[in-house]
């Protein structure tokens, strides 16, 4: 069993290979180059220079032209084999491997793990960076939504059709239906402008909790809404089971047959969509990054995407990747322990 | 959920059509229980209702939605009049029983755009909504009730899915086949579903695989295997069914995700 889940950890390594390529070429196939947006009106010939700078001038994958020119030269034959993958996706991976991302083609003169990895905050402590700035907010939000949406799906299932059922039911589908981006400006409205209790003009994040909770609020409620749904239908089919009858029969009180047998049943579909939906909570929002001034990973992202930054673009993909492969083989790992009947080595 | 058959015995009972119909009809069930709850019974109201405007949106619609009058921009809706003599002309202070929520930033009829726009609405939450189940949930099922190398295979490919980058796709597919057939159909819209569809569906499928890879062990699908029903028929008659819960909420929650 733990065989499998080994090979799995190394399933991640084509996982990010596939996701790299396919993210390249989507990117460079999109019309439009890191040096063509904005007003700045430069040159065609100071263009070519950046281009050159840069290297992306290069052929995307197979560099034909180089290996023609080192053949001519008479060059040893592994130079021509080498000028081969002189082109552009060789170059990124072999950068990637040593764990560089390559300069950003919008913050000119800066590396992107340099931009991941600065330090946001006053007092410049290392780990208070747009990268963990998002992970944070990501990790209170999924927590919030867990706390939020899965007792309140429990408690519908189990109140099925009664007025807390009803509420439940009501509150999902009405903060579910409530854009973001809307939810937020209230939330702004209400407990900033209002009651004064949090000061969203000069907000400085790594100053305490206090920050932190509107913005993962806001991000959490779509989350917890499906949750609690999910949890209910989910919880719903297993009361109808016969073990919980059984479980009810031999005279187990009410809270231990849900919280026993019941709960745990009903998880599965729970924690398949919790893992993907971590990975993504944590890879951040652009509209709750934006509206609350978070300086994380999910503004840089859609705005790297509008200037074609193509570095970050891949850094964030594949960042993105990362967490979403490994949030997939928790969920599988997890399965085995809800339901030790579930095997994913052959019989 | 449970299913209730009858068992035939054609010795006492006569086969009329009456003894063949089965007891309780699922479906006849579950439109009893949708009546019977009142908020169902509202929500099929307000979707049907939609569903009218859409379909006779070009009888509805009191002027051309994509006709504009730049002299008649920036009205307020129809409730809205100036008590100032002075603006009595002008169309920005007053309302008009014409164009009853207002008009936009070119003169156009907001309602006349809200009419028209339930179709497009619609459509977009509706259209991708079905491709999608039908691509998760086939690669769910085929991928948890297969196992090993080819659920591997597929989940990983799942993952690569997931972690695209939508925006990006959105931006080729639009472009890059704008003056293709394919881009012209339905005037674009036909393109965003099928990006939308082709990027959405890994949720589904994994929702899926989880359901099957449960369901695959219970002593029901055993007994169907042992009776020698095919895979085919065992995903579609016996998975599936007791797998709906989650792809129903998946489905429901996926129509206000595409709008």
């Amino acid at each position: 069993m733990g065989a499998y889940y080994i090979r799995r950890l190394f399933f991640i390594i084509p996982t990010l290979f596939a996701s790299a390529l396919i993210t390249f070429v989507i990117m460079h196939a999109t019309p439009g180059g890191p040096f063509d947006a904005g007003n700045d009106k430069i040159t065609e010939r100071a263009k070519a220079r950046l281009m050159a700078a840069y290297g992306l001038d290069k052929p995307l994958f197979f560099n034909t032209q180089a290996v023609q020119d080192a053949y001519a030269e008479n060059k040893p034959f592994y130079e021509v084999g080498a000028a081969f993958f002189d082109a552009q996706f060789e170059l990124w991976l072999v950068n990637f491997v040593q764990g560089k991302f390559g300069p950003s083609f919008r913050f000119i003169g800066r590396n992107v793990e340099d931009i991941l990895l600065e330090p946001t905050s006053l007092d410049g402590v290392f780990w208070q960076n747009r990268l963990m700035a998002t992970i944070i907010l990501g990790l209170v939000a999924t927590i919030i939504a867990v706390i939020v949406g899965f007792p309140l799906g429990v408690i519908a299932a189990v109140k099925q059709n009664s007025w807390v059922d009803n509420l439940c039911l009501f509150f999902a589908t009405f903060f579910y239906g409530i854009p973001n981006i809307v939810l937020g400006i209230f939330l702004i409205i209400i407990f900033a402008s209002w009651l004064g209790w949090v000061n969203v003009v000069e907000m400085n994040y790594w100053e305490g909790w206090r920050p932190w909770v509107l913005p993962a609020f806001v991000l959490a409620i779509p989350t917890a809404a499906f949750l609690a749904r999910l949890t209910r239908s989910s919880v719903l089919e297993v009361l109808r089971m016969d073990f919980v009858r059984t479980a009810r029969a031999k005279g187990l009180s009410e809270n231990v047959v849900i919280a026993k047998h019941v709960v745990r049943n009903a998880l599965i579909p729970v924690v398949t969509f919790l893992g993907p939906a971590l990975a993504t909570l944590i890879t951040g929002s652009f509209v709750i990054e934006t509206q609350f001034g978070v300086t994380g990973i999910g503004r840089l992202f859609v705005e790297s995407v509008g200037r074609r930054d193509y570095s970050v673009i891949m850094a964030l993909t594949l960042i993105y990747a990362f967490f979403i492969a490994i949030a997939n083989l928790g969920v599988d790992l997890a399965y085995g322990f809800l339901d030790p009947r579930i095997r994913f080595s052959k019989k | 959920m449970a299913q209730k058959t009858t068992t035939l015995t054609s010795g006492t009972v006569p086969l009329t059509a009456e003894a063949l119909a089965p007891l309780s009809n699922p479906y006849l069930e579950a439109w009893h229980r949708l009546q019977k709850n009142k908020a169902s019974v509202i929500g099929l109201i307000v979707i049907a209702f939609f569903t009218f405007v859409a379909i006779f949106a070009n009888f509805l619609a009191p002027h051309n939605a994509l006709q504009y009058t730049p002299s008649n921009s920036y009205r307020p809706p129809m409730w809205v009049q100036s008590a100032n003599p002075a603006d009595a002309d002008d169309p920005t202070k007053n309302g008009k029983i014409e164009f009853p929520l207002g008009t936009d930033t070119i003169g156009r009829d907001v309602l006349s755009r809200a009419i028209y726009g339930a179709r497009t609405s619609m459509m977009v939450g509706l259209i991708p909504t079905v491709i999608i189940i039908i691509i998760g949930t086939t690669l769910g099922m085929i991928s948890g009730y297969a196992g090993g190398w080819l659920d591997n295979v597929l989940m990983r490919f799942t993952d690569i899915i997931y972690a695209f980058p939508d925006l990006l796709f959105f931006i080729i597919m639009l472009t890059a086949l704008r003056d293709t057939w394919i881009g012209q159909l339905m005037n674009g819209l036909f393109l965003l579903f099928v990006a939308l569809a082709i990027v959405s569906w890994t949720g589904t499928a994994r929702l899926v695989r989880g359901q099957v890879l449960a369901l695959k062990e219970k002593d029901f699908v055993e007994a169907a295997r042992a009776i020698g029903a095919s895979p085919l028929h065992i995903m579609v008659r016996h998975l599936l069914p007791n797998s709906l819960a989650p792809i129903l909420v998946a489905a429901t929650f996926r129509v206000p995700q595409s709008i």
